[in-house]
């Protein structure tokens, strides 16, 4: 499916997580990536308050044509790409469609009401099986276990990275989005993120191959 | 690549050449329209959503050799700039919406007199308060100090019109107001970069008596708005959309503009229906508009916070209905538009303009994609726990809070505590314990401390403890302290120090050490300060706990106003510059589940480093995000968290 | 008798809230919403904890007296139905011996408060062993603060009444101690607190082995050190409180201030003691109110038995018996006490015949006292 062109117009994709997990850095390597690649891009963010520990969330839009606004419209999203699986099952409630292709961190950052004891701990797996059976593609992947791997969980969202360029859901290669990574990661950080992005994209191969 | 605020891409605005298509966010943009305009001084006081622009301007002065400067407050800000101004340079000054209210006073003095050099007012509104406590429309604000206002839907017209507002202000020589929103400042779109205005110029600031605020200077206002409105009617700013003539005309401005297209594309609306975007919003060109009443017969408003636009097209039909004929308004004034928390307030999407199109033309919205059912939501919406905010892992400020809690449970007179703006305002949330009574706005918790503190006559006899953050301090509460000491009020100020201006990016403040460039400079120390109104002032480490609730204990005790300045720095700051070391649970230690804490470290104190291993049923730290801060060694009451290497 | 489960929203509601806390330190330590500063308690967090320890621990929520009796005391029970009016075990509880007395001529050289009992008593059991670590109150009257001592000179540091209620108990929560078998000088509130952090095994209650309570009939409240300082008092070395005023000593100076003003800082949950005389402890130690340097000593379990006996035998201690005519006067004190609190308990709430106000105590007791 990597074609260098779009399947719709605009691809409406939804990147989200909570505070502190690199969503501004990853919004600005996808949009770049697009850029890139000769498309017109669209990135509406939050942050400010939203960014302590809050959730947070990128919509970023990618057309030819027609300009479009900084916010997808609800039941729009074509793509769901969550650092934290209860920020992206909230995203794919608001956002999601049949069609929509959801790629999600499997580890869970709590909100204070489930560490407080006051909301009950969600079963992830349950969540899982349901957004199996409702959307048309739910890739889990163990983004931060990855990182860890490498001695910086931080980097779980590069990695991330790797698993939507894997995935196929949009139609830029890996090198285009290495091309950009590289751009906006510092030097010193450069080879860390190559990493943990091909480690990323080999799980999403591995995950697509079983299917 | 560098960091600044919250940005990662910025640098392309100086490495590009003109003629490049670069993406950048809408507050990069403006910073980019400003360097195109040739500014020579740039002022501001950092405030979601408008701080980047001069976080980048600051970045690249050196390249460009221009002046910028953080500034204690707005209306230093803005009065800095204007004296740039009257000196014939072009001058740039951003805050957020809540800034404007303190730059006010000087603005609309300043408007009378007028000014010489381009001077630009770029205020960012918050609609929906994404980072404020209040939703404010500004442009209400330009209208009540007749001040010329441009309000851009796009990224690519943020810059465009940031550039010409120069022009406009030399044209008129008075100040204009460029109104940005969060959806503007905080998107990035492609703009493609123009060419750098060389304004090499003299600063020269010739005896006159123009720079002053006189009543019989309102004509000349009146002239200069009247001159912009001129300006305005030709504008390329103002433009309409669709239908050449239609029944059903949408009257918006800012990123309405784009949600009412998409809204008229996806009901296949476009040729029956106009949009009219003035970019204008005050002067309001009555002739634009009157043309595009003109035929229609309903009009919708799509704008953003309040119904700016919507008041100001209704005036001019009320003068001229007797041409205009029979037309029906349908905004957010009337109640047919609603934001998200109801009507006159909140951000527009294409989802409510497309709503208001359907109710209002029946046209059948034809989805091409399949939604989930109302049913599918629910089983997934069932299980998913709300998420509220929280202080970073190794915050100071939740010491701080614990701190004061335990001070003034130990002090037991039912203490009260009002809050401030920064962070720190989480003192109101879960995450801060519900410590604050009170929140509004920057120093007014020091001058609310101050008020109830006089009412012992009255029977008040609860202690006050106002905690407010260090670049607070310097902006707004030294006049409440001040004051404070004049009227023997008896409260206990604690400054929140953590060295930056930490909620809007970690600006540098007068405390910092250096200035918005990276130059050091003179600290201006807060306790210098307090020592020099004659307070009782001591230094303490929140992190210390109990020597910090003594330090509180005996402050209270004490009669009259003290000030008492808890210092670490920011966690996320700090986190950047060093690791520090490594916290570690033993977990043969923790009382687990049968804890009388009831796991106090996960559950209550909340930091998000200190999680709960639920397979051997013990806290843990992750050591991902804890910045080893060690505050929870201290509290934990079976001396289960040590530092590695202790065990 | 049968005890509901009950936590920190109940020992809020019941004693923090009426501020009937004792600064015993019993609840101070255990759990993290708990805190104490100096002399001040407070619970900081509503924690919800439902069935908490330190409600189970406070001497101020139901206290099942004949049960703890019975516990460190053994088959020497108080059997209210027969005593009669001159029992003194009736008014003292259970006592083996009553002496005047003071710290021998082999006891060391240390200045105590009266007769130094309390300090003699003390370095000995460390020094023999019989306990290595001492749960005292250290530091001059307007600083007082908890210590565990472990040598003779921690000892000696810490002589003297403070007056002032300190959460001493606390330390026994502290994760960093070092110790196994402990003495503790505390006030009654603090041996029952102590009794009942033993039966539920509260942090290392279960270590101390030794237990003098001191005479209190009230104890100062937070306020008190404040005032102490505003009076330019703040470094004196050793107060005390005699029949009509206070004498503060500062070096050779000597200061005397009404007791008046001082008796406004009295704790309330004083004014609801049943027990002014540590009737759980093993040896309970007063002043005499008649020759300033001997204590009165009151010895109650065999182990303080033992521990006296020993140190008479050592030269530590030396003895004398109670003066007949005073006797009167001592049991009079304390049954009017007595009598006082349990009237006002009564009126306060009465719950099941066998209880009175957080008192749970045999019928023949209450009579006992409601009827002399």
């Amino acid at each position: 499916m990597q074609t260098e062109s779009l399947l719709k117009e605009p691809v409406n994709l939804i990147i989200t997580g909570v505070g502190g997990q690199g969503n501004i850095l990853v919004s600005e390597i996808v949009a770049q990536t697009g850029c890139r690649q000769k498309y017109n891009v669209v990135v509406g963010e939050s942050y400010g308050l939203s960014q302590r520990g809050g959730a947070v969330s990128s919509h970023a839009r990618l057309f030819r044509h027609q300009e479009y606004g900084p916010i997808i419209p609800l039941g729009k999203a074509d793509i769901i790409f969550g650092f934290e699986p209860l920020e992206a099952v909230r995203q794919a409630v608001d956002y999601g469609h049949k069609n929509s292709c959801l790629i999600i961190n499997s580890h869970p950052v709590y909100p204070i009401g489930v560490r407080r004891g006051k909301n009950k701990v969600p079963s992830l797996e349950l969540l899982f099986k349901k957004l199996r059976e409702i959307v048309a593609e739910v890739l889990i992947i163990p983004a931060t276990k990855l990182a860890g791997q490498l001695g910086e969980a931080m980097v779980q969202n590069v990695g991330m990275v790797g698993a939507l360029a894997g995935s196929g859901c949009l139609p830029f290669r890996a090198d285009s989005f290495i091309e950009v990574i590289k751009k906006v990661v510092p030097p010193k950080a450069r080879a860390l993120n190559e990493k943990a992005f091909y480690l990323g994209l080999e799980e999403v191969q591995k995950i697509k191959s079983l299917k | 690549m560098e960091r600044v605020g919250n940005l990662v891409g910025w640098q392309d605005i100086v490495r590009e050449e003109p003629g490049k298509r670069v993406l950048l966010n809408g507050n990069e943009a403006m910073a980019r329209g400003a360097l195109e305009a040739g500014v020579h001084f740039v002022s501001a006081y950092p405030g979601s959503p408008s701080s980047e622009v001069t976080d980048v301007l600051a970045q690249v002065s050196e390249n460009f050799n221009f002046y910028v400067e953080w500034s204690v407050n707005e209306i230093v800000a803005l009065e800095g700039a204007a004296g740039a101004s009257f000196a014939g340079l072009r001058a740039l000054c951003t805050m957020k919406a809540d800034g404007l209210n303190v730059a006010y006073d000087f603005l609309t003095s300043m408007n009378l007199g007028g000014c010489r050099g381009g001077l630009v007012l770029v205020v960012a509104d918050d609609p929906f308060g994404h980072s404020s406590l209040k939703e404010y429309d500004s442009r209400f604000l330009a209208a009540a100090a007749w001040v010329p206002a441009l309000e851009p839907s796009t990224v690519q017209e943020a810059r465009d019109m940031v550039k010409w507002a120069f022009y406009l202000s030399e044209q008129i020589k008075g100040p204009v107001m460029v109104r940005s929103v969060t959806r503007v400042s905080h998107s990035r779109g492609i703009i493609t970069l123009g060419d750098i205005e060389q304004t090499v110029r003299e600063a020269d600031f010739r005896p006159t008596r123009q720079f002053h605020t006189f009543t019989r200077f309102h004509q000349e206002v009146r002239e200069r708005l009247k001159q912009a409105e001129e300006l305005f009617a030709v504008s390329p700013f103002n433009f309409s959309f669709g239908a050449e003539k239609a029944d059903l005309t949408i009257f918006t401005c800012g990123p309405g503009w784009l949600y009412a297209k998409e809204a008229l594309t996806s009901l296949q609306l476009e040729d029956q229906v106009k949009i009219v975007r003035p970019g204008t919003p005050f002067p309001l060109p009555k002739q634009f508009i009157l043309s595009h009443l003109n035929g229609a017969k309903k009009v919708v408003f799509i704008e953003e916070t309040r119904p700016f636009l919507e008041e100001k097209v209704l005036a001019f039909y009320a003068l001229h209905s007797e041409n205009l004929g029979q037309i029906k308004f349908y905004g957010k004034a009337t109640g047919h538009v609603s934001g998200i928390r109801g009507p006159e307030c909140g951000e527009m999407n294409t989802d409510i303009v497309r709503e208001v199109l359907i109710g209002l033309t029946g046209r059948p919205y034809h989805v091409p994609i399949v939604s989930l059912t109302k049913e599918e939501k629910k089983s997934l919406q069932a299980s998913l726990p709300p998420r509220d905010y929280m202080l970073c892992p190794g915050c100071p400020h939740r010491a701080s809070f614990w701190v004061v809690k335990s001070a003034l449970a130990l002090e037991g007179n039912n203490g009260i505590v009002t809050g401030d703006i920064g962070c720190y305002s989480m003192g109101a949330m879960e995450t801060g314990f519900n410590l604050f009574n009170t929140l509004h706005c920057m120093g007014a918790g020091a001058g609310i401390a101050g008020g109830l503190s006089k009412l012992g006559a009255y029977g008040f006899k609860q202690p006050v403890v106002t905690m407010v953050g260090d670049s607070t301090f310097y902006h707004a509460v030294i006049p409440a302290l001040i004051n404070g000491r004049w009227n023997k009020a008896n409260y206990l100020c604690i400054v929140l120090d953590n060295g930056v201006t930490a909620m809007t990016g970690h600006q540098p403040h007068p405390g910092s050490g250096k200035n918005a460039v990276g130059e050091e400079a003179e600290v201006v120390s807060i306790e210098e300060i307090a020592k020099s109104l004659g307070f009782m002032v001591k230094v303490s480490d929140p992190f210390r706990y109990n020597q910090a609730i003594q330090d509180v204990l005996e402050f209270i005790r004490m009669p009259g106003l003290k000030v008492l300045i808890f210092r670490q720095p920011c966690a996320l700051a700090a986190s950047r510059e060093q690791k520090r070391r490594k916290v570690v649970v033993r977990q043969e230690l923790c009382r687990g589940d049968a804890c009388g804490c009831m796991r106090f470290c996960t559950a209550v104190w909340g930091c998000p480093a200190n999680v709960w291993d639920k397979e051997r049923e013990a806290a843990a730290i992750d050591p991902a995000i804890c910045v080893g801060c060690g505050v929870c060694i201290d509290l934990c009451p079976a001396g289960a968290i040590v530092w590695e290497g202790d065990e | 008798m049968k005890v509901l489960p009950k936590g920190a929203p109940q020992l809020k509601e019941e004693v923090f809230g009426p501020g009937l806390c004792t600064a015993c330190g019993g609840c101070v330590g255990y759990c993290p919403y708990i805190k104490a500063v100096a002399d001040r308690v407070a619970m900081i967090y509503p924690c919800n904890c439902e069935e908490g320890q330190c409600y189970q621990v406070c001497p101020r929520t139901l206290t099942d007296l004949p049960f703890l009796r019975a516990r460190v005391f053994g088959e020497r029970a108080l059997e209210f139905d027969k005593f009669n009016q001159d029992s003194l075990e009736a008014v003292l509880g259970v006592c083996r011996a009553l002496y005047f007395a003071r710290a021998g001529t082999a006891a060391g050289n240390f200045q105590g408060q009266y007769g130094g009992v309390t300090t003699a008593l003390m370095r000995y059991a460390l020094t023999t062993g019989k306990i290595d670590g001492a749960l005292l109150v250290g530091g001059k009257p307007a600083q007082p603060r908890p210590v565990l001592a472990t040598t003779i000179q921690q000892v000696d540091a810490c002589t003297g009444t403070k007056y002032a209620a300190l959460p001493t108990l606390s330390m026994l929560y502290q994760p960093t101690q070092n110790t196994s078998c402990l003495g503790i000088v505390g006030r009654p509130c603090q041996v029952t607190a102590l009794r009942k952090m033993q039966q539920v095994g509260a942090g290392a209650a279960g270590q101390v082995k030794l237990t003098i309570g001191l005479f209190c009939f009230w104890s100062l409240g937070p306020e008190f050190i404040p005032w102490l300082i505003g009076k330019g008092l703040g470094l004196i070395d050793k107060m005390d409180i005699t029949v009509d005023d206070v004498l503060f000593k500062k070096g050779e100076e000597a200061i005397r201030q009404n007791l008046a003003e001082i008796r406004s800082f009295i704790k309330p949950s004083c004014q609801l003691c049943y027990d002014p005389v540590a009737e759980l402890a093993d040896l309970a130690v007063g002043s005499t109110e008649y020759e300033a340097d001997w204590n009165t000593l009151l010895v109650r379990s065999r182990n303080g038995e033992d521990l006296v006996k020993e140190a008479l035998q050592q030269g530590i201690l030396e003895v004398k018996p109670y003066p007949k005519e005073r006797l009167p006067l001592l049991k009079q004190a304390v049954l009017a006490k007595k009598q006082r609190v349990l009237q006002a308990l009564k009126a306060e709430k009465e719950r099941e015949n066998s209880r009175v106000g957080y008192l749970n105590l045999s019928p023949a007791e209450i009579n006992f006292y409601l009827k002399l």
